[in-house]
């Protein structure tokens, strides 16, 4: 019972304490003191309360995007395991249809954007598709590895692996949360993929793309995006916590894990600028090679250790 | 399970011809039959234009019902002579289907390119079957099982060569450069129909080979998986680079026969490493997007031909703004895309997972190697849907959404009659209903995988079974959340005011229709990086003087098969033939001495020979 | 933990890819001489053996400090800044020196078994960072890359003699002696002023070297 109030918590509250913290944290290395860590909540609530400007170029699709994307995210998050370490749902393969529903929120988006037949929203929409085509596979080879390490197909396997314990499992794990990290700065288009804070060309990627939503519609698809992160940082607390901690134990390190993970986005984007786009893709495609490196260390962990693996 | 069978006996060599329905041809009889159906319907309103003009449509339809009978009996016929001759049949029908406009060069010179490339599957074809026939003595096809038990490195042989025949066919990479020439010249409903029906007898062609062969080895098992995904990511590449919607079109379904030739390949490796669940699902995979390809590429294609009968051009970047004047076709265009891309809850992603929970299996086998290739295949599978992304939402976006770009799009007034519509509304409505109830319709698609796997799939049926349904609530409560969310949304709205404006353009003032992303700007960042892959020509006439008033440029990419491969063998093949034109001298003495010379030499032979 | 530290070293060949500027190179190449100390430091017991002290001493002041402290040297006196044209893009040589890493750990598992004292991540991952350094100076274009592309080489060297240290100490020395000879090298550019022979320091100038008139 309570620990499903600390999930629908965890799914209502933390998305707008991440970016709020995000904030301040670069308010901090800025000398300033920053808005309130509620303020993305206030803003939620402000633009709630608002009426839309609707292009007159767009059509159904702009409508039913919004929504679309945040019913998507909302669904993909029934299949991350939280705070206690179980999804809501899991079962076999259950992170290809997680991969796979952020694709269809992520279509959406791009043909959303294209609808307003805008110049900059059509660049955004160029770079947004490009990036996420690099960033597929170096995914599913990482989970895939894992699966194979673990013998279990759904994303229950992350608090398992820390039992095999031996010293390419860890170097295993702590590559996939590389991994799983450089996800988060592409998916959540933080610095040094794009820039949230301005729509120049400089850092045209995800801002960009809803330049003419407004209202209710702007307020969901802001959550649904920092819900995005929140979903993928659960994934990397999970790595890191083994199973069968008790439930005080693992909400702490939950709530530690996702605190630093939000200091540390917020230095990064304090002191880098978003990379070049020719560096951009290098640095993009450095997933698929680490997890490259996953996989290698994936087939020394199972192939070598007489004990093998647990089933 | 019983089978229908019965057998007409023609005298001569052909003998008596088996006509059998087993669970692999029944699959592919029902397909080709609901398809064919919604294609001819779809075709009366298409070909009405076309009635006034010179073209002879009579003869058009009387091809379309040989190549619909020639289908069928393709995949029920058991003879392989008969086999040979219904095949040829089927070639020799949409032939004359493709060149249907034929007033065209172009459709003409991709026809006859289509002719020849069929025959050179044939010579495959004729290769493998002699080989097969000989060795069992008799042309039936169920006398070649026993044959190919015991010796594998002659089942590898026949494998390879009715492989690359049928291969052909169904246009898997090196052999695939008729299929965008054919299919973007052929009239809509015969792309849709070639695209959906007939490259898969090229796939029945294949699994009815494997068939024969109890246990694959493992070579032509990896064999067909490295020529698959090769074929898949190709095929998605290209279509990223195309700019006319059919040819786009016709590199997508290169794409998904690599798909559905991945499926059979983790089919074969699940045989060869003897796990029965990885067999099973493989299969069952790439049978079930059979099915699935076969009814969102005719309706793409469809729409395709929609969008072409109203503003009569291929080229995307002369269209846009479309889903206002459009809407039904642009909402089951958008249908066909989701499908395509594979996403969940529609059917493309039932196929496309069946294919991971396969190779995820497969990573319990026991084996380094494999677990090295199989996960390598998930992480190309992966890049094979993102490519398919971009490449779709590059051409539903650019044709239907934003402003339109020039006057062909803008002076489309209406959508297209109702005849037209309701066989496409009629596929869409197959995609949902295999989307939201795929544990029904893996009882389809489990059916032919029995010719393959022996043990009773009864057992493994159920537990894969209760996984679909489970993605079957999912995708029911995705939608429901969905219409949930909306619906709050808009009663938030209710009350507020809610106006047009036009799209935010930084406060500049003469926007005008062409400063939208184009086609080739949407995919161009991706493709900078994949340059060494395509042979790109570029026309390019720079702006000159103070003044400058003309500028062109326009960019043609190459197939890079065609120019390195096919190209260089059909110029050195010209040479060499070319050597010998002396001899057609044009003379008629010149023909007379030929003859004298033979008559002398003939002379000289039989008065030596004595 | 001798295994984090060969993977980071096998990290730092694909990093050594993607960067273009000299100075962030030459700091990539101590830091390899750092990890390969560390490596020795987890890997031996301590003692005061003079072939210890004399591994300690080399790997410490000779690859971290004074190998790199020349190249900077250099980079001082000539105005280059950054490798801007490689032959190459920065982006396929990334994706080749990643498959070569990822292939040369997956080929060296395959032989794990016939050898009793290496570890196919140390095998794989020192033989890969020999077959990078050889892709990365093929790839470039200034003479001062190519020297610090062949110190790269030799650091992977004197890892791949540090993973058969048990069975052969003789082979790590000889590597220590590969050292001194790339030392030299260095500190021949750096007095013989190459600089002031070819103006420019790109190995395209090298190519007049080649004899003309080779039809006799």
């Amino acid at each position: 019972m309570i620990e499903y109030i600390l999930n629908i918590a965890i799914i209502s509250v933390y998305p707008f304490l991440f970016i709020g913290i995000i904030n301040k944290i670069k308010a901090f290395w800025g000398g300033r003191e920053g808005a309130s860590v509620f303020q993305p909540l206030y803003d939620f609530i402000k633009l709630l309360k608002k009426g839309e400007v609707i292009s007159s170029t767009t059509s159904f699709i702009f409508n039913i995007t919004p929504s679309l994307n945040l019913a998507a995210v909302l669904f993909a998050g029934l299949f991350v395991p939280l705070i206690n370490q179980k999804a809501i749902i899991s079962f076999e393969g259950d992170f290809i249809l997680f991969a796979y529903i952020l694709a269809l929120s992520r279509f959406f988006s791009i043909i959303s954007a294209m609808d307003t037949g805008s110049s900059f929203e059509g660049m955004g929409a160029s770079r947004e598709v490009s990036f996420s085509t690099l960033v597929e596979p170096a995914f599913f080879i990482t989970i895939a590895s894992i699966a194979a390490l673990s013998g279990v197909n759904s994303f229950q396997n992350l608090s398992l692996i820390l039992q095999n314990t031996g010293e390419t499992g860890y170097l295993i794990i702590i590559l996939s949360i590389v991994v799983i990290f450089m996800m988060i700065l592409v998916e959540g288009c933080r610095v040094p993929v794009d820039d949230p804070n301005t729509h120049l060309e400089l850092t045209m990627v995800h801002e960009v793309m809803i330049l003419d939503n407004s209202g209710p519609d702007l307020a969901l698809i802001n959550y649904a995006n920092s819900l995005k992160m929140i979903l993928f940082s659960s994934l990397i607390a999970n790595l890191m916590i083994p199973a069968g901690a008790t439930l005080l134990n693992a909400s702490i390190c939950f709530t530690g894990i996702v605190l630093f993970l939000a200091i540390l986005i917020g230095t990064i984007e304090s002191g880098t600028a978003r990379y070049r786009m020719t560096r951009l893709f290098e640095f993009i495609f450095l997933m698929s090679s680490v997890s490259l490196l996953i996989l290698a260390l994936t087939m020394i962990a199972i192939y070598e250790s007489p004990v093998g693996v647990i089933k | 399970m019983s089978l229908i069978s019965t057998s007409i006996n023609i005298p001569g060599v052909i003998g008596n011809v088996n006509l059998v329905i087993d669970q692999l041809s029944a699959f592919f009889v029902v397909i080709i039959s609901i398809i064919s159906f919604i294609g001819v319907l779809y075709s009366i309103g298409y070909i009405k234009p076309y009635l006034n003009k010179n073209n002879n449509v009579f003869s058009h339809y009387v091809f379309l019902g040989i190549l619909i009978v020639s289908m069928l009996l393709v995949t029920v016929v058991q003879n392989a002579l008969a086999f040979l001759i219904v095949w040829e049949i089927m070639s020799l029908s949409s032939f004359f289907l493709v060149i249907f406009e034929n007033e065209k060069k172009d459709t003409l010179g991709a026809g006859i390119n289509y002719l020849i490339t069929m025959h050179i599957s044939v010579m495959f074809l004729i290769a493998g079957f002699v080989i097969l026939s000989l060795k069992s003595g008799s042309l039936d096809f169920a006398s070649f099982k026993n044959v190919l038990g015991n010796d594998s490195a002659l089942a590898n042989l026949v494998f390879i060569l009715l492989f690359i025949g049928f291969g052909i066919k169904a246009g898997f990479v090196p052999f695939h450069s008729w299929l965008p020439r054919a299919h973007p010249a052929a009239p809509s409903h015969i792309s849709g129909l070639m695209s959906g029906l007939m490259i898969k007898t090229g796939i029945y062609g294949i699994l009815r080979t494997l068939s024969f062969i109890p246990v694959p080895s493992l070579e032509i098992s990896y064999f067909v998986l490295v020529i698959s995904i090769i074929t898949a990511l190709f095929g998605a590449l290209y279509a990223i680079a195309q700019n006319d919607l059919k040819k786009l079109l016709a590199y997508s379904s290169i794409e998904n026969i690599g798909i559905i030739g991945m499926g059979i390949a983790i089919g074969m490796l699940g045989l060869a490493y003897n796990n029965n669940i990885v067999a099973i699902l493989g299969f069952s995979g790439g049978i079930l997007h059979i099915l699935n390809h076969a009814i969102f590429k005719p309706l793409l294609f469809f729409a395709a031909g929609a969008v072409y009968s109203k503003t009569h051009t291929k080229n995307i970047r002369k269209l846009g703004g479309l889903i206002k004047s459009m809407p039904s076709t642009a909402a089951l265009f958008l249908i066909g895309t989701i499908a395509i891309i594979g996403l969940p809850p529609l059917n493309g992603f039932i196929s496309e997972f069946l294919i991971y929970i396969a190779l995820l299996n497969g990573l319990s086998i026991q084996n380094s190697s494999l677990l090295i290739i199989f996960v390598i295949t998930i992480a190309c599978l992966a890049l094979v849907g993102a490519m398919a992304l971009l490449c779709f939402t590059k051409a539903f976006s650019i044709v239907f959404l934003g402003h339109p770009r020039s006057e062909k799009a803008s002076e489309v007034n209406h959508d297209i009659s109702r005849i037209m519509l309701i066989p496409m509304a009629i596929l869409a409505l197959l995609i949902l209903i295999i989307g939201l109830f795929p544990q029904y319709v893996i009882q389809l698609a489990i059916m032919p995988v029995n010719l393959f796997v022996n043990s009773a799939n009864i057992m493994i049926a159920d537990s894969y079974t209760q996984l679909l349904s489970i993605i079957s609530l999912g995708g029911f409560s995705f939608i429901l959340l969905f219409a949930f969310i909306y619906i709050l949304r808009t009663l938030m709205l209710q009350n507020k005011s809610v106006y047009k404006h036009n799209t935010w353009g930084c406060a500049y003032k003469a926007i005008n229709n062409r400063m939208q992303y184009a086609a080739s700007s949407f995919v161009d960042l991706f493709l900078s990086f994949l340059a060494p892959f395509f042979i790109t020509k570029s026309e390019i006439e720079t702006p000159e003087g103070l003044f400058p008033k003309k500028a062109r440029f326009a960019l043609y990419i190459d197939d890079i098969f065609e120019f390195y491969i096919i190209n260089p063998v059909l110029s050195l093949n010209k040479r060499i033939i070319e050597s010998f034109y002396w001899i057609q001298g044009g003379n008629t003495q010149q023909y007379l001495l030929y003859g004298l010379i033979f008559l002398i030499i003939t002379l000289v032979f039989t008065i030596g020979a004595r | 933990m001798i295994d984090t530290l060969i993977l980071l070293f096998g990290l730092t060949g694909l990093l050594m890819s993607i960067k273009s500027r000299i100075k962030t190179i030459i700091n990539i190449l101590s830091l390899q001489g750092v990890i390969l100390f560390l490596i020795i430091l987890f890997s031996h017991k301590a003692s005061l053996s003079l072939s210890y002290l004399f591994l300690i001493f080399e790997t410490l002041i000779i690859k971290a400090l004074f190998i790199p402290s020349l190249l900077n040297k250099i980079l001082l006196k000539n105005s280059v800044d950054r490798e801007t044209e490689p032959y190459i893009p920065n982006f396929y040589s990334l994706v080749i020196s990643s498959f070569i890493l990822f292939s040369g750990i997956t080929i060296s598992n395959y032989y794990a078994p016939f050898s009793v004292n290496m570890t196919p991540l140390f095998f794989g991952v020192s033989f890969s960072a020999i077959l990078t350094s050889l892709f990365f100076i093929t790839t470039k274009k200034k003479l001062l890359t190519h020297v610090i592309g062949f110190a790269m080489l030799e650091n992977g060297i004197f890892l791949f003699s540090l993973a058969i240290a048990d069975e052969m100490p003789l082979i790590v020395n000889l590597g220590v002696l590969l050292d001194v000879f790339i030392a030299v090298f260095i500190l021949g550019l750096l007095i013989g002023k190459i600089n002031t022979v070819f103006h420019d320091t790109s190995s395209c100038t090298l190519c007049n070297l080649k004899d003309c008139g080779c039809d006799d």
